[in-house]
């Protein structure tokens, strides 16, 4: 777009020069005076109680400073559940859950002091999947479960942390009415969030007693937020900076070792970095939600979609952490994007003796569009319709209600849809080689891009330059760049003259969290907002400075303000600074803050639990994925990925495709490789050398599309794009897999060994004459 | 890891003398495996003693019709070797097929037999081309070396030089990939030389094996389509999370017949 100075471009991120030249400060880097090193012990046992903790022989090696246990840190935590304590107290919950951390001179002897505390345990039967959970008699993971402190205070089922059902119509009795209705279950794995760097903090305790705490995280207000509660402490007495992050995807949303470190520091006194190694970081961090989800959906004989019911079972792990809100939200996007009048959707989480689920990169997502996508094909398979005819037939439009009754403003599905079918069906190829099978597949996926406050500061400086302060933390996804991109054409000047402040809860406004997609549109609502302020302020100097009135006024090109159809007559953004700094006024500091307001329509939605109306603006978009099948060994050579999305307006387009690009990839692992396999209590491969996750070798060429339907309430009409690129692979993979062989798989990852048994299994069927 | 005392020998005698002194010594050819144990603290020897400066360890080349690569050779030196390209392929292409360009870059071929990993590709290469391993005391044959998992007939101490290669009429390797590691989930080599034919597996069971069914099967009939009626049972097959026993016994016969493909 040729009127714009910023948005619409395509320029690389500000901090890529950093980051490529190795000078980027990550928190592994920071070296303070004094410093400390801190290791972790790690539970070996997936459920036990806690007989002793010794811990003399480690306090007595020279340079251990300070050993801690749970019983150093009593207060439990949680965002919808307070259910978790840093360090394990009492029972063990999960294989690697932290029992004691250790302060030492240098990591050497932090880790030597480890190996020499004397732990022991009384084993207790353990539960591994949520059929184990749910059985009857089975052993319970929280037995204080009714005593903890929860959002939502209604009685749950032994093992169960959270519960939610969200319907519309009358999904039972419509199925009557179909004239087919097709059933399936679905099963998904832990995924690992494997960002680059793996968790860490350094803490440091000043001489008011105020801890500071450096670290790769979401929200530096969540972690203020987070550690103050973990270790009682009024929230003014925490202080979280953002350092540079090295990926989060939804592991560094909630606190890592934030809370261990700053109780280490304020104990020895002295700075402390506790920084993980990918050993300990599989173990004891995170995974997305392993899910089985029921699924009905009818149809009529022409496509036309009429009912749906999901079943949804999350497996939480051994803490609730965000899992009702998972729950919740994967709910709320069972339906997929299509006109389904009658739905109802019911699910559960549950405990389990395993690394705690936590939000990734889609929240739950992806896990009911990959059984809701294959569904919809083996619809179209059934009724002999094409899997995208039978898509654009029941695709949401414009002006249409989400569940919960939310209209849309702007929807560019159908648009996506088509954009990857004319794609993926332009490519001609020579034909497979013998014993290699070939098939192109399809899905569509609805996301949401908002989720409640946020703020922005916009300080003038006194020569016209710009600071922008908004708290978001950028995790790599450029939104930095993005920031300073809207800030800029909202006053006219040029990227350069934006400074982007790095997020900190002592002088940042509050932001919930870089999460949800949300940072281009929510935050930059707040920079829309606060850009705007400043104009007004900066107007009010022009007009007194120029005489003339402020609603003649216009910004021009490179920080002036000029009266508009006067070419000449205009003051620039300094002159104007200096004389708020120097004269009259004082200095201009433009604010803005920002809510996505949330609720649903009770005459239509019934909703309990978690259920989630309104919250956030909804996204769209499309994948095709064409693959090639190896009959022998079942391996699944993906040849080539389409990716459509509507992005409302495209604030960087070259951000914009590498998010498209490295959510592919992320898919592509989920589709086909990445699952944390458990060998009984624990997990067998947490490693990055058995733990596969795709490199630029592994994966094939990856087409993003940028679809463009401004959205009205979006910054220059953008909406989000972090989530939605990974949520529609594994469905696509798995409909071109059934489109190349006739096997339709309903069990990720997709390894060959799985598709050759799904290939065996169709030929002992047509031996036997069952097959279809 | 644990701290350790670290020597860099230039000759094969001082590499003996200091192992010989040491209280538990550790040779480290390019440390690929080596390493990674001692972060994980899974071995705490007081002294590693480096054989990247010896050079009688080191060097490709042929020598009375045989094809001899030092212990030192690392693998993209290997698959870069034009001796190795002229004389056996599919050794070439087998190197340059090990893990990733830093693994290749490092990693020894003495190291990888030394180590005897099931998974490792170059045991069906020593075992298939009826290889002869040299240490510094003695040679041994192909078919004596690999005892078992993470075993070999070594004795303690003892150095391989080199690996002497028979050449081949034709042969070739071909393997399924652990996708994260690269490592073969099955592996064969496939080589026939004047009328014998020998099908080393690795990956499938605890230690390489030869395959005397699909030997005696190529030796009549060198074909792909010989391989077809062969059966191959689980029973005593490696089963992990990459794998299972079924899907192991499949792959040994799609692998040897692909090598046998490529051998052509
Ligand atoms: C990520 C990764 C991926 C890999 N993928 C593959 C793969 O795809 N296929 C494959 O085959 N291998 C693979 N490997 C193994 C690798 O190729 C090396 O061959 C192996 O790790 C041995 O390494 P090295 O030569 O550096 O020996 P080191 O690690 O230094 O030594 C290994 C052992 O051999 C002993 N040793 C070394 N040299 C001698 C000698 N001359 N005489 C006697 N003993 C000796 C050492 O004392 C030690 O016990 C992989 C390794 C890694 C780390």
């Amino acid at each position: 777009m040729a009127d714009t100075l910023a948005v619409g471009r395509g320029i690389p991120r500000l901090e890529a020069p950093a980051k490529l030249t190795g000078r980027a400060v990550y928190v592994d880097d920071i070296r303070r005076p004094g410093m400390l090193h801190a290791a972790l012990l790690l539970a070996p046992h997936a459920h036990a109680r806690i007989v002793s903790v010794d811990v003399s022989a480690a306090l007595a090696l020279p340079g251990v400073r300070c050993v801690l246990t749970g019983d150093d840190l009593p207060h439990r935590f949680g965002a919808f559940v307070k259910d978790e304590t840093v360090l394990a107290r009492g029972t063990v919950r999960y294989f690697g859950e932290p029992v004691a951390a250790v302060a030492a001179d240098d990591l050497a002897t932090a880790r030597a002091a480890v190996d020499l505390i004397v732990a022991t345990y009384e084993d207790r039967p353990s539960v591994m999947d949520p059929d184990a959970a749910l059985a009857p008699g089975a052993p319970v993971l929280h037995a204080d479960f009714a005593t903890y402190e929860r959002r939502r205070a209604s009685p749950l089922p032994p093992n169960v942390c959270a519960e939610t059902t969200i319907a519309e119509g009358d999904a039972e009795a419509a199925f009557a009415g179909c004239d087919v209705v097709v059933e399936g279950v679905f099963e998904t794995q832990p995924q690992v969030h494997c960002y680059l760097e793996p968790c860490g903090a350094v803490a440091e305790v000043d001489d008011r007693g105020r801890v500071t705490i450096w670290s790769p995280c979401q929200s530096v207000f969540r972690v203020q937020a987070t550690v103050a509660e973990a270790l009682d402490l009024p929230m003014s007495r925490v202080r979280a900076i953002a350092t540079m992050v090295g990926g989060a995807f939804g592991g560094k949303s909630d606190v890592t070792v934030q809370p261990a470190a700053a109780l280490l520091a304020m104990r020895t006194g002295r700075p402390v970095k506790l920084v993980l190694s990918r050993n300990d970081d599989f173990l004891s961090m995170r995974t997305r939600h392993p899910a089985r989800v029921r699924v009905r959906t009818g149809a009529m004989r022409d496509g036309t979609l009429v009912a749906r019911t999901v079943d949804l079972t999350l497996d939480g792990g051994a803490y609730a952490e965000d899992s009702g809100a998972v729950l919740g939200f994967a709910l709320l996007m069972a339906r997929g994007p299509y006109r389904i009048p009658h739905v109802r959707c019911v699910g559960r989480a549950v405990y389990t003796n395993r690394l705690r689920a936590a939000g990734f990169r889609g929240y739950g997502n992806p896990q009911v569009t990959f059984a809701g996508e294959a569904q919809i094909d083996d619809i179209a398979a059934r009724l002999g319709l094409d899997p995208v005819e039978i898509r654009l037939r029941n695709a949401m439009r414009t002006g249409d209600r989400w569940v919960g009754g939310q209209e849309l403003a702007s929807c560019g599905l159908t648009e996506c849809l088509e954009a990857v079918r004319d794609a993926a069906r332009a490519v001609r190829r020579p034909p497979p080689a013998p014993g290699r099978r070939r098939g192109t597949g399809f899905s569509a996926i609805a996301h949401i891009c908002g989720i409640l406050s946020t703020s922005a500061v916009l300080k003038v400086l006194e020569d016209g330059t710009l600071t922008l302060n908004t708290g978001a933390v950028d995790l790599g996804e450029g939104s930095d760049t993005v920031l300073a991109q809207i800030c800029a054409e909202a006053l006219q000047v040029p990227v350069d003259r934006v400074n982007f402040a790095v997020p900190d809860t002592d002088g940042s406004p509050y932001n919930w969290s870089t999460g949800g997609s949300r940072v281009t549109y929510m935050v930059g609502r707040a920079v829309t907002a606060a850009a705007a302020d400043v104009r007004e302020k900066l107007f009010a100097h022009a007009a007194d400075m120029m005489e003339c009135a402020a609603i003649d006024l216009e910004l021009r090109p490179g920080g002036k303000v000029g009266i508009a159809g006067v070419p000449g007559r205009e003051v620039g953004f300094r002159a104007i600074s200096m004389r708020a700094h120097w004269a009259v006024g004082g200095p201009v500091i433009g604010t803005a803050s920002v809510m996505f307001e949330g609720g649903f329509d009770p005459k239509r939605t019934e909703m309990t639990g978690d259920g989630i109306g309104r919250l956030g603006t909804y996204v769209f978009g499309a994948q095709a994925a064409e693959v090639e099948v190896d009959e022998a060994t079942g391996e699944v050579r993906v040849l080539e990925v389409w990716s459509a999305h509507d992005v409302g307006r495209a604030i960087n387009p070259l951000a914009v495709a590498g998010q498209i690009q490295g959510g592919v990839a992320q898919g592509l692992g989920y589709a086909l490789m990445e699952d944390l396999v458990y060998d009984g209590e624990r997990p067998a491969n947490p490693s990055l050398a058995d733990y596969k996750v795709p490199g630029a070798p592994d994966l094939p060429p990856i087409r993003p599309i940028i679809v463009e339907h401004p959205e009205p309430t979006g910054p220059f009409g953008a909406k989000g794009i972090g989530e939605p690129p990974v949520i529609g692979v594994a469905p696509a993979v798995r409909n071109a897999i059934a489109a190349a062989t006739g096997v339709r798989l309903a069990v990720l990852p997709m390894t060959p060994e799985r598709v050759l048994d799904a290939l065996s299994a169709q030929e002992e069927r047509s031996d036997d004459g069952t097959g279809d | 890891m644990y701290s350790f005392d670290y020597h860099k020998p230039a000759s094969l005698s001082d590499a003996a003398a200091l192992l010989g002194k040491a209280e538990e010594g550790k040779l480290m050819a390019g440390g690929q495996t080596l390493i990674p144990t001692l972060k994980q603290r899974l071995a705490r020897p007081t002294d590693l003693i480096d054989l990247g400066a010896i050079a009688e360890l080191k060097g490709i080349k042929e020598e009375g019709g045989a094809l001899v690569i030092g212990a030192m050779a690392r693998h993209a030196d290997v698959a870069a070797s034009d001796v190795v390209k002229r004389m056996i392929p599919g050794l070439a292409d087998l190197a340059d097929n090990i893990g990733d360009a830093q693994v290749r870059n490092r990693g020894t071929i003495g190291g990888s037999i030394a180590n005897s990993d099931p998974a490792a590709d170059y045991p069906s290469a020593i075992v298939a081309l009826n290889a002869t391993v040299h240490t510094v005391k003695r040679t041994i044959a192909a078919d004596a070396f690999f005892t078992g998992m993470f075993e070999t007939a070594l004795e303690e101490g003892e150095i391989i030089t080199a690996i002497r290669f028979p050449r081949a009429e034709k042969a070739a390797y071909a393997k399924f990939r652990n996708p994260a590691s690269r490592y073969a989930v099955v592996g064969a080599f496939v080589a026939r030389t004047g009328g014998s034919v020998r099908v080393a597996i690795t990956g499938a069971a605890p230690s390489v094996f030869r395959w005397t069914e699909a030997e005696a099967a190529l030796s009549a009939n060198w074909s792909a389509a010989a391989i077809d009626g062969l059966s191959v049972k689980a029973d005593g097959l490696n089963a992990d999370i990459h794998a299972s026993a079924d899907y192991r016994a499949n792959l040994v016969k799609v692998m040897t017949k692909r090598a046998v493909l490529a051998a052509g």
